[in-house]
């Protein structure tokens, strides 16, 4: 993000502003009154005359132009900029060996979509086609590969249990959403188990990462724990393993929830339904 | 390849030049390292769809910019060369696949027969051929999906027994006009009914198909996507057009379109949207991602067709093919370092496979300053 605070070339403006507002505060006190002294009309309009001969209110325009003119500058520098930063970054990309597709609107970086809006310069990261960053404007390629960066932090950080832990969690959500639909566990709703998700995932975390856990489990992060859960291998309990089911194209249309690819940078899986089959056995070893 | 005549390359490159993108006949003359991509492409499907061999599907996925048409102009100059039928259609928000109807009709009226100067629609292509020599009494012995659309082809072949009415009926019918079977039958043409509607687009489409693999010719059906299709994630369209595509693909798989070859040139996440429409169409389309797609695979990235996968390569490459479309132009004294400059510059300013259409302009322009200047 743009720190306008931080740019010298816009702390005199900003002084400017405050200085005024500062001064008009005292107008309109001196004309309203405090609770203890009564307004004035003549206090106001000596202060008011002392403004205006002061030639702050064509200095405030001023700088409200300088506010606008900098913010033009700086979108038209980022505009300028934006194809060189993507080719930049999609070098430093490739060269570190990720995963990357190029899509119409961005890039699918691994598992990580990162979607450039042309038309302003800003860039946004979604996984599973929810937003994990939204629209950001670019700063060069360091902030496209930034960018990239923390989303991937905000994902692991997403990761609250261990895998065999999410996999409980994914057990108990399943399970509930499962009694919430009649006990039928041959086709419970994707999105149903979603929603018991977010509590299964709170129940089972350790007390001191309650707090994270109640306030990182957006639905991206929620998307992430169930491809994580089944990242490493299906979820077992008792002999069953958990699988997911595609619908009809209706289904798919209304209740399909997106998963992650198969493999990174691959096509997005779109399912509906999560139910339980008969854990294969075991691989036999060799002793 | 042979080597272009000078009037060829220097109508290639201005073409590239003042509109971008190179056109049918320049297609070859400019391309770089598609070679590998069209000979498998040559082998494995256009030898074969001639006499109603195999069909195929090919999608070719890139963004804007990264040669998709061209590649499209390079398959359609090698069908020509095969003596196959060839049909263009752009898949845009007006022109989708939501209705097959509209699909087969658009077909219809693209088919081409021998080039840019060769008959087109599927009327004048039948005429061609019965002038050529086709024999109707071919179709005699096999029944079709659609009767009356297989007995117009038939009496299309054979045009001069008709009146100048009865001729323009039946070519509006073969268009897939909706004409009916009254005023067919005014006009002496006896036995034609059920024109190309909604209904009956699928047994339109192989008939057609089936007829004209009876007489020995193939169809190749190029789909250029200029705007997003199958687009959103809800709505009636979005699912009739993963239908209609899922059909296609089936049919040509199944072996009920003979002799046709759909290649799809399609923006970048075509197959993503494939896949959120209809995981079964999703399915279809998969291809593996964790390594490099052998040619013959049906679904590639374009970056994939090219022999020159890294974007580096590939711009060495059109360095050292433009610098011999300027010896064939005369221009000795250009060289590949001063192109790689202006390469590199075009690489620095854009990223992934749409640079490609920038960089063969760039090279372009610099030949034909060279020649001016020299």
């Amino acid at each position: 993000m743009d720190k306008l605070q931080s740019n010298p070339e816009q702390k005199e403006p900003q002084a400017a502003i405050k200085d005024l507002v500062r001064d008009l505060t005292e107008v309109i006190t001196a004309l309203e009154g405090t609770r203890t002294e009564p307004g004035s009309i003549d206090a106001g309009a000596k202060l008011a005359a002392k403004l205006l001969a002061s030639g702050c209110v064509p200095r405030l325009e001023q700088s409200l132009q300088g506010i606008v003119e900098y913010q033009q500058r700086r979108q038209a520098e980022r505009l300028a900029g934006l194809s060189s930063a993507e080719a930049t970054a999609v070098r430093s990309w490739r060269e570190s060996g990720e995963a990357l597709r190029q899509m119409d609107a961005g890039w699918r970086i691994g598992t990580l979509e990162l979607r450039l809006d042309r038309a302003t310069a800003r860039a946004s990261v979604r996984y599973n086609g929810l937003t994990v960053i939204a629209h950001e404007p670019v700063e060069g390629a360091a902030g496209l590969e930034a960018l990239v960066v923390r989303a991937k932090a905000l994902l692991k950080e997403a990761s609250i249990l261990p895998p065999a832990d999410l996999q409980a969690a994914l057990w108990d959500a399943f399970l509930f959403a499962a009694q919430r639909s009649g006990g039928n566990t041959q086709g419970v709703e994707l999105r149903s188990v979603l929603e018991e998700l977010r509590t299964a995932l709170v129940r089972r975390a350790r007390p001191e990462k309650l707090k994270l856990a109640a306030i990182r489990l957006q639905p991206w992060a929620l998307s992430w724990i169930l491809d994580e859960a089944f990242r490493h291998g299906p979820p077992i309990s008792g002999g069953q393993r958990l699988g997911l089911r595609t619908g009809s194209q209706r289904e798919t249309r209304d209740i399909g929830v997106q998963v992650g690819p198969r493999e990174p940078g691959g096509e997005p899986l779109i399912y509906c339904y999560m139910h339980t089959v008969a854990a294969a056995p075991a691989p036999l070893t060799l002793t | 390849m042979t080597t272009p005549s000078p009037e060829a390359v220097h109508e290639a490159l201005r073409a590239t030049v003042s509109g971008g993108i190179a056109t049918e006949n320049s297609a070859d003359v400019l391309d770089v390292g598609s070679g590998s991509w069209l000979r498998v492409i040559e082998g494995d499907v256009l030898a074969n769809l001639s006499g109603g061999g195999p069909g195929a599907i090919r999608l070719i996925c890139g963004p804007h910019g990264s040669g998709k048409s061209h590649l499209l102009d390079l398959v359609r100059v090698r069908a020509d060369r095969y003596g196959l039928l060839t049909a263009t259609c752009e898949l845009s928000r007006g022109h989708g696949l939501a209705e097959l109807s509209t699909v087969v009709q658009a077909v219809l009226g693209a088919l081409r027969l021998g080039g840019p100067d060769g008959p087109v629609g599927l009327p004048n292509v039948l005429r061609a051929l019965g002038e050529a020599g086709a024999d109707p009494n071919l179709l005699d012995s096999t029944r079709f999906p659609h009767p009356s659309f297989a007995n117009a082809m038939r009496i299309a072949l054979r045009p001069r027994q008709l009146e100048p009415n009865a001729r323009a009926m039946l070519d509006r019918y073969l268009e897939g006009e909706s004409v009916s079977a009254s005023t067919l039958t005014h006009v002496g043409l006896r036995r034609l009914r059920a024109p190309l509607s909604r209904r009956n687009a699928a047994s339109v489409l192989t008939t057609v198909a089936q007829v004209l693999a009876t007489l020995g010719k193939g169809i190749v059906i190029l789909f250029d996507e200029s705007e997003h299709t199958l687009a959103g994630r809800t709505g009636p369209r979005l699912t009739a057009e993963a239908n209609v595509l899922r059909r296609l693909v089936d049919a040509i798989s199944a072996g009920d379109l003979p002799g046709v070859c759909c290649v799809f040139g399609v923006l970048a996440d075509f197959t993503d949207r494939a896949a959120l429409a209809y995981p079964a169409l999703g399915q279809r389309l998969d291809r593996p991602r964790h390594t490099r797609a052998p040619l013959r695979w049906p679904v590639l990235d374009v970056e994939e067709v090219n022999d020159h996968t890294n974007p580096d390569d590939f711009a060495d490459a059109a360095c050292e093919h433009f610098v011999a479309l300027a010896r064939v132009l005369g221009a000795k004294r250009l060289s590949a370092a001063r192109l790689r400059l202006r390469a590199q510059h075009v690489l620095a300013s854009q990223a992934g496979a749409s640079v490609r259409r920038d960089l063969i302009r760039t090279l372009a322009a610099e030949v034909l300053q060279n020649l001016e200047a020299s």
